[in-house]
């Protein structure tokens, strides 16, 4: 289709995606190698509240890894912060691309479970605001979506088409995701008149100055009338899942998707407050953008497909044509 | 399997050097996570006994059993029946060693994790009952003047507890301090409802001289100081939460080095019949929470 010296099109590739989320896989190992992660502030303040309000067998299991960590802080928290490293690099070096995304998985459903507390999906706190359902699950999506195929896959779509998945799939992944975000707008712990200015102040507390003035002022401008918002949340993330799958172009829901994530990473998330010292991931702001990317068409292509006429190929054979 | 073992040695012969040392790092990590986690098992398992015990001591709540002291004052205090009920009687006498303060003997171990001071068994006296009430109706004297919240802020009352919850402790720290114990005019601390109407002040609380220290049971069994086992500590001591069944905080610190305490409601719905209990139920707030009126 495109000749000798025709213009590549302009696409992100499964390649990047991978890449993009072995770096975030770096980041989560070398957050844990902070130092308040060796001390029992870890399996205190990081794995045990997620046992709050849970089921009786999942509060239980939750518990039982913290008295594990706890007995050996050190050590694990060199394991885990070794798995981590270990898939980041994984995902670096295109062989091992696959064990790695494997291995993530594994990892990624285990943090969701214990460290996640199940994104709050069972002791009714799941508020997208704050990172639900849970950053691990979208480990888990976009590996899924960016998994190589054994062929060459398609080279001129978007990156999911390169994956397992193909594009229709990666569209219907970022329809579960944010549809399912739309139903947990719609939930209690979101439309409960000031659980939104709540959580905003929460996200507040202990956050560099600036961030936390622009957190507390939207949560005074809420007040106590965050229901509207959480509605209206709701309706535009059905709107952006849906939207690639129905519309012919999904370019705007998809920009639109990754203003709303990183809405929430900035206010809800505080950038996954990193700089806490007992931050273990980014959250789910750049998984979310990362989705994005992954089913973002090749628009640049589109538009050099349609000046082809002009490539020199093209040209070579428009006389041929017009005989 | 030997098939499998060529296929693996052909297929690390075709690997680049970077994924060579991935599954090496891989395998690795495999070896030392097994390690570890028995590592953790067998140190888990060998602090469990001191686990078993405490969350045991927690939760037989022995009321029967023991001094046999406490009994008496509980008996129709509503928060308190649910804790001897749940905890039913132990014949094991440690039971009723908490897991704080073992200096004060006889304490008895509730199962909402409140450790009652030992009292005087049997009905309170004739002098024991005047001192209950004098103390009851000085301190609702005194503390009239903080009917309003803002006023005890101004006098150096911070909140102990979590300031948005239906019930919070303010806590004048420089009082507890100075050890000043049972002064009707300088309460360790004041306990507010937050209602649909505002802060309406409930009563005032004491605290003990120092951290595992119970005042004088002025009232006898009716006046009996109690603390908690349970609870967990802000840096700036605010309680933050309750210890996990295992003992430990989710949030803040256990709070071992703890103070006890006496409650005393002023509140005109909850002074006539619950002057002294250790804490208020739900039921028992929910009416001044809804309307505003103590």
């Amino acid at each position: 289709m495109s000749g000798e010296g025709a213009p590549r099109p302009a696409r992100v590739t499964a390649r990047s995606i991978q890449i993009g989320l072995g770096v975030i896989w770096l980041l989560d190992g070398l957050l844990q190698l902070q130092p308040k992660m060796f001390g029992l502030d870890f399996a205190n303040m990081v794995i045990l509240p997620s046992a709050q309000g849970q089921p009786g067998v999942v509060s239980g299991v939750i518990t039982h890894m913290a008295h594990l960590i706890a007995a050996q802080p050190v050590l694990t928290d060199l394991v885990f912060a070794a798995i981590q490293l270990l898939i980041g690099v994984g995902l670096l070096v295109r062989e091992t691309v696959k064990p790695a995304l494997v291995l993530s998985f594994v990892w990624a459903l285990g943090v969701w479970a214990l460290g996640e507390g199940f994104g709050g999906l069972f002791n009714g706190t799941a508020m997208p605001l704050t990172g639900a359902p849970g950053a691990a699950l979208l480990y888990l999506a976009v590996g899924l979506v960016i998994w190589p195929k054994k062929s060459a896959g398609e080279r001129s779509g978007p990156a999911a088409a390169e994956g397992l998945l193909g594009e229709g799939g990666g569209q219907i992944m970022w329809a579960v995701v944010w549809c399912g975000l739309g139903v947990l707008w719609l939930l209690p712990a979101s439309t409960n008149g000031g659980a939104l200015s709540a959580a905003l102040r929460d996200a507040g507390s202990g956050e560099p100055g600036w961030l936390a003035h622009v957190q507390l002022s939207v949560a005074h401008a809420l007040g106590n009338g965050g229901t509207s918002v959480a509605v209206v949340a709701a309706v535009l993330s059905f709107v952006i899942g849906f939207g690639p799958l129905i519309a012919r172009r999904p370019t705007i829901f998809l920009i639109a998707g990754v203003a709303l994530a990183l809405d929430f990473w900035v206010l809800g998330e505080a950038f996954g407050q990193i700089t806490s010292g007992m931050a273990t991931d980014p959250n789910t702001g750049p998984l979310l953008v990362l989705l994005a990317l992954a089913i973002y068409p090749a628009a640049t292509a589109v538009r050099a497909t349609a000046r082809e006429p002009l490539s020199p190929t093209f040209t070579a054979g428009a006389p041929t044509l017009a005989s | 399997m030997k098939n499998l073992g060529t296929r693996a040695r052909v297929r690390w012969g075709t690997m680049g050097t970077a994924a060579r040392l991935w599954w090496s790092g891989a395998a690795s990590v495999a070896v030392a996570g097994v390690l570890v986690l028995a590592a953790t098992s067998l140190t888990d398992a060998a602090s469990q006994p001191a686990h078993d015990s405490s969350s045991a001591t927690a939760a037989t709540a022995p009321a029967a059993t023991g001094s046999g002291t406490g009994s008496g004052s509980m008996a129709g205090m509503a928060g308190m029946a649910g804790g001897a009920t749940q905890g039913g009687t132990s014949a094991d006498p440690a039971s009723t060693t908490a897991a704080i303060c073992p200096n004060v003997k006889n304490t008895t171990t509730m199962g909402n994790g409140m450790v009652m001071a030992p009292v005087p068994s049997g009905a309170p006296t004739a002098a024991e009952q005047a001192a209950a009430n004098q103390l009851v109706s000085e301190t609702t004297a005194a503390v009239a003047k903080y009917a309003n919240l803002s006023a005890a802020t101004a006098a150096g009352y911070v909140p102990a507890t979590n300031p948005s919850g239906y019930e919070v402790h303010y806590a004048n720290w420089q009082t507890v301090r100075s050890g000043d114990v049972l002064d009707p005019d300088h309460p360790s601390s004041l306990v507010y409802a937050n209602t649909v109407k505002g802060p309406v002040l409930l009563g005032a609380m004491y605290l003990g001289a120092g951290p595992c220290q119970p005042g004088p049971d002025v009232g006898g069994p009716l006046t009996q100081w109690h603390a908690h086992d349970n609870l967990c500590l802000s840096t700036d001591h605010q309680v933050v939460g309750k210890t996990t069944s295992s003992g430990t905080c989710a949030t803040g610190v256990h709070n071992t080095s703890t103070y006890f305490m006496l409650h005393v409601w002023v509140a005109p719905s909850l002074a006539a019949t619950h002057q002294f209990q250790p804490d208020l139920t739900r039921s028992e707030l929910a009416p001044i929470i809804r309307t505003g009126q103590s």
